[in-house]
């Protein structure tokens, strides 16, 4: 117990090749202590790796710092004015919860859906998967300039391919009411492939009894899917949901690279508005303040899929 | 360090308050034979004082102008550049051709670039950034007017989602023969007669910028030479400054590099003048000495500390305008309330500026 990795050798190695003089004597001494010794200096390092940033955002998060000024303490002033009482903060919160909603409900459903057909099996399935899964290989800000091209209202492709078939041209990025949805759309051509991947494996490992049973029972290839395939999938689907819902709150390059926030503030997620606050309006205190409340939501969201997959664990 | 350099409408308050800035009157006489102060552009010099100080010494200069496509308002049957903002929204409509994917007029939208470009409309219509407390005062008839014209101009007759369109979509748009007109900064024609990034080379013509009830306004910067406030070597650094900033230097990197210069001995240059008229037709040198000519220089945005916290917020009046121009709806009641409110948010962040 606690003596993960590095144990003590067994005395009876150690104990008959025992020397004289005093320097033999301090090894025996700290031979016990071996497993917290030898690993400290990891430790130590990793800590420090890890505790440094967090404990340096909570202090800035209590201090009024912009840039080129001497650091003020200010208490929870940041967290009062610029979080907690501040409109523009909960309108990026309510945005960064539409977007990361919708699109990892489309994922999920459109990653699990391509990933039964692929695992069906057909000819040219594995050039197909290959392929499936290029977007996800891409540069975010090369997908991103890719994709603002084709949304050019006057010369992108999208509102040719619509005026091709009689329907009007959109705005696509340029309409606040139309910027979330074509940010998801485009979110979620790179990232179901990450679904498909995740939900492939979980069908690889499947155990065929359950299926055969319930053929032979005559259940539906529906039912099979419905009553079999979802629910022994159910603790991958949680890990898939769990990783694509981190990464979508955390969503920062598709949207800055394309709309830097725009059209106004309609696409300012919480992400963006920390990073305009603390690097372009160098505001840093504000900014730690808002990341430690990000954090914390981040965190909230990762223990109730942790919550589910216990649960999912316990079903399977 | 014992140099740096800076551009003071921008960085000035925040550079200033932390005192980073050596004064540089003390300097001002230890200059080589010939080096004349009067001879620069009053308004580059004005840009590089912060409270009647001398922070730096120009080392180019830059103002706005209006840039046309000539071909375009031809076809258009306009004998010439609009001389007003009302000739403007006037000639944008004539120009306007969406189906043809011909646009009257582009001018910046996206969050913190548009205030660079409104500051000469706002002038223009007797608005200011700031009263003389220091108060941002956006939140007036002048700047109301100011912005609906300037939103008027690119809803009805820009591209469509122009709200997304910075610097490098404006123009773009106009290099690619597609808008009309668009006023930005002088350094945009160098890319509009390169063949590379243009399609209009040959086609631009070049104006002084519109003018509004109170006149024409255009905003002037100029990057300055500044010595670091705890810079070792000061009077080294004074003496670099003041043999790059002297005459044979500025007109010499002005004929070579086409560096546009502050001092207006090198625009009467004869070898700088042949430069120009290879690369430039003559209107564009007029229109740029006229623009350096001005009064608001250097009010490319509030005097403040969070300079771009500030520009995003004129931003956001002028998106909503945008909006509810394109949606058929009068917008002087959504310019009221959003110019109100982000003015409130200004003067709070600006409350916060150390005295």
């Amino acid at each position: 117990m606690g003596r993960v990795g590095v144990t003590a050798p067994p005395r009876a190695v150690t104990a008959p090749a025992v020397g004289e003089g005093a320097g033999r004597r301090l090894l025996d001494r700290l031979d016990p202590h071996a497993w917290w010794l030898f690993p400290l200096p990891v430790v130590v390092f990793c800590a420090f790796i890890a505790l440094f940033p967090v404990g340096y955002t909570l202090y800035l998060s209590v201090h009024h710092w912009i840039s080129t000024d001497v650091v003020r303490f200010v208490g929870f002033r940041n967290y009062w004015q610029d979080v907690f009482t501040s409109p523009a903060f909960y309108r990026a919160a309510g945005l960064t919860a539409y977007f990361s909603v919708v699109a990892l409900g489309i994922q999920m459903v459109l990653g699990v859906a391509i990933a039964v057909v692929i695992n069906r099996g057909f000819p040219g399935k594995g050039l197909v998967r290959t392929i499936y899964l290029f977007p996800m290989m891409a540069t975010p800000v090369a997908v991103a300039m890719i994709w603002m091209m084709m949304y050019n209202p006057t010369s992108g492709v999208l509102n040719y391919l619509l005026e091709a078939v009689g329907l009007p041209p959109q705005l696509w990025l340029s309409d606040r009411r139309s910027v979330i949805p074509a940010l998801i759309l485009l979110d979620t051509w790179q990232w179901t492939p990450l679904v498909v991947l995740i939900t492939l494996a979980g069908l690889a490992a499947l155990p065929l009894e359950p299926f055969e049973s319930a053929l032979i029972d005559g259940a539906t290839p529906a039912q099979v899917f419905r009553y079999v395939t979802l629910p022994l999938l159910r603790p991958t689907l949680v890990v898939a949901a769990l990783f694509r819902s981190i990464d979508l709150l955390k969503t920062f390059d598709i949207i800055y690279a394309t709309t830097g926030g725009g059209p106004g503030t309609a696409s300012q997620t919480l992400n963006l508005f920390i990073y305009q606050t603390s690097f372009r309006d160098n505001l840093f205190g504000q900014g730690a303040a808002m990341v430690t409340i990000f954090v914390a939501l981040v965190l909230g969201v990762a223990l109730i899929f942790g919550r589910f997959r216990r649960a999912a664990g316990d079903l399977a | 360090m014992d140099l740096f350099q800076t551009l003071v409408p921008f960085d000035g308050l925040q550079f200033s308050s932390a005192g980073w800035y050596a004064p540089l009157d003390e300097f001002m006489r230890l200059v080589p034979p010939g080096y004349d102060w009067d001879d620069y552009e009053p308004s580059t010099t004005a840009l590089l004082k912060i409270g009647g100080k001398m922070v730096g010494v120009p080392l180019h200069s830059e103002t706005q102008l209006l840039m046309y496509n000539k071909e375009l308002f031809q076809k258009a049957g306009l004998a010439g550049p609009p001389r007003t903002f009302e000739e403007a929204l006037a000639a944008a409509a004539k120009l306007h051709d969406p189906k043809d994917k011909i646009y009257g007029a582009v001018n910046r939208a996206k969050r913190v670039s548009s205030s660079y470009t409104l500051a000469p409309v706002l002038y223009g219509y007797g608005g200011r950034w700031q009263d003389d407390s220091g108060r941002i005062t956006w939140n007036t008839p002048a700047a109301h007017q100011a912005i609906r014209v300037y939103a008027e101009l690119i809803a009805k007759y820009g591209p469509p989602g122009v709200v997304n369109y910075h610097y490098q979509e404006t123009w773009g748009l106009f290099a690619q023969g597609r808008a009309g007109f668009f006023w930005d900064s002088s350094s945009t024609p160098p890319l509009l007669e390169d063949p590379k990034t243009s399609q209009v080379k040959g086609k631009v013509g070049y104006a002084p910028l519109p003018a509004g009830p109170q006149g024409a306004n255009p905003v002037v910067l100029a990057w300055g030479w500044s010595i670091p406030a705890q810079a070792p070597n000061k009077e080294a650094a004074w003496y670099l400054i003041t043999w790059l900033s002297q005459k044979p230097q500025v007109t010499e990197r002005a004929v070579k590099d086409m560096i546009f210069p502050a001092r207006k001995s090198t625009w009467e240059d004869p070898a700088f003048k042949q430069a120009l008229t290879t690369q430039y037709p003559a209107d564009f040198v007029s229109a740029f000495r006229e623009g350096l000519r001005t009064k608001a220089a250097g009010q490319a945005n509030p005097w403040v500390k969070a300079t771009s916290q500030v520009r995003d917020l004129i931003s956001q009046v002028i998106i909503a305008a945008i909006e509810e121009i394109g949606a058929g709806r009068d917008p002087m009641p959504v310019i009221r309330a959003k110019a109100a409110e982000t003015e409130a948010e200004a003067n709070r962040i600006r409350d916060q500026d150390p005295k």
